[in-house]
């Protein structure tokens, strides 16, 4: 027993060796994701029971006062986005007078939180999409208010998703108002998120909304991450402290977008390109033959 | 160890390790107690001769996958319980239950500082001081978890 717990201890420090920066072992790690994935959706059982007997006690008035709320919201959003959408058409207009490229709609996927709660020592939830969906790392999710998170773990049916509260999560981002540029980080502190390295001349000030900025290729361009509620100027320091709230409902919520940016799509440009090539030449030559 | 022995012994584990990811409310995230560890504690006593460290381990790393910790993180930690169990297991049996429970709360304690020292180590020792308090929930837990088990394990004729 002796040499066997040596021999595991060892083990054990090795592998952590390995696994630290989620390089090594990537397989392993995998494979017992799937082996451990029915518990997760067997531990949500319970809650869905308990939504389910609440959502079937709530009376028939109830329901539909509540449907008549959602009747006009609805109207009033589309109201919203025709205005939107004659916008966006005209921005296109610009931008393709400015010859610049114009912004193409992201392409989105709705996702759920399986209500899991995972280590406390980190900002992370589950949700029940996986690489069956074509998921892929790092991919961006965002709830209805603003930037949720990023995709750092993949399952077959459901991968793990690291809050943006996270303190190893970063999010390039920029001021809507005077747009200066920064980074978000989290302090594993599910309510507020900090913008590092804002030297104290920098055109910011308290109620700045910050959207992201796109830099980076992970986060798409110009969805809301934060408010900043706080600014501390210490003397002797060159930075600010700047104390920034999140916009998405981290805490409560359950439903979540995941989004395909458009830049990843132009990253496979040149492969499309060359298929694309391909294919004149060969009409081409087929015209040549005729 | 009969197929009912071993039925019984994977049942526990597996509601041990849902109670361990069981969502609750968020005041109470941080003191969620060692499920695990207090069956695993209960088994090694029972049977020390198949439920030791390399078990112990390999729970661990399930606990991992589940938790999204670096592999070998609590696997670390819950062979390291499982080692102390191992070795005390014979004087343990013969104490009365509270001062198990308070030997019990020591190996959660234990198990909460390797957790603790290696979530430090990688940089992300965010903390709050509930969770030095969750151990002490076994003073409590053990007890009731120790009768029950045992009443099971009569019910069932697991010898």
């Amino acid at each position: 027993m002796h040499a066997r717990f040596i021999a595991l201890v060892f083990l054990s420090i090795s592998m952590m060796a390995l696994n630290h920066q989620q390089v090594h072992l990537k397989t392993v790690r995998t494979s017992l994701s799937i082996l451990v994935s029915p518990v997760q959706y067997i531990v949500e059982w319970p809650t869905k029971m308990l939504q389910w007997i609440g959502e079937s006690l709530t009376s028939n008035q109830k329901l539909l006062s509540e449907n008549e709320n959602l009747r006009t919201r609805l109207l009033l959003v589309n109201a919203q986005l025709q205005k939107l959408i004659l916008l966006e058409q005209e921005n296109d207009e610009l931008r393709a007078f400015l010859h610049s490229s114009v912004h193409s709609t992201d392409k989105v996927l709705v996702a759920q939180l399986l209500s899991v709660d995972p280590d406390p020592f980190a900002q992370q939830v589950i949700i029940n999409k996986g690489e069956k969906q074509k998921l892929y790392l790092g991919q961006p999710v965002l709830d209805e208010n603003g930037v949720f998170g990023q995709v750092i773990q993949l399952g077959t049916f459901s991968s793990r998703v690291m809050l943006i509260t996270d303190t190893r999560s970063a999010v390039p981002v920029q001021d809507n108002r005077s747009g200066v540029r920064g980074i978000v980080v989290g302090r594993g502190d599910s309510t507020q998120l900090a913008l590092v390295d804002m030297p104290i001349t920098a055109d910011i000030q308290v109620g700045d909304q910050l959207v992201t900025s796109g830099l980076g290729e992970v986060f798409p361009v110009g969805y809301p991450v934060g408010v900043i509620t706080d600014i501390k100027e210490n003397s002797g320091v060159q930075f600010s402290q700047v104390t920034v709230t999140p916009t998405a409902r981290l805490n409560e919520g359950h439903l979540v977008l995941l989004v395909w940016p458009q830049f990843v799509k132009s990253r496979l440009t040149p492969i499309k390109t060359k298929l694309l090539t391909k294919k004149t030449a060969k009409t081409e030559s087929n015209k040549n033959a005729n | 160890m009969q197929i009912r022995a071993i039925l019984f012994v994977i049942i526990s584990f597996i509601l041990a390790i849902c109670l361990s990811i069981i969502p609750m409310p968020h005041w109470a995230n941080w003191l969620r107690p060692a499920w695990v560890i207090l069956v695993l504690c209960y088994w090694i006593m029972v049977y020390p001769e198949y439920i030791n460290v390399g078990i112990a381990w390999i729970i661990g790393l399930l606990l991992d996958a589940l938790c999204g910790t670096i592999l070998g993180e609590h696997a670390l930690a819950t062979m390291l319980v499982a080692y102390i169990i191992y070795r005390t297991r014979r004087y343990l049996r013969h104490y009365p239950l509270p001062q198990q429970a308070v030997f019990i709360i020591f190996c959660c304690f234990l198990y909460n500082c390797v957790l603790f020292i290696i979530q430090w180590a990688l940089g992300q020792g965010i903390y709050d001081w509930h969770f030095w308090i969750s151990p002490l929930l076994g003073i409590i837990l053990w007890p009731v978890l120790f009768t029950a088990l045992r009443k099971m394990q009569y019910k069932f004729k697991i010898a």
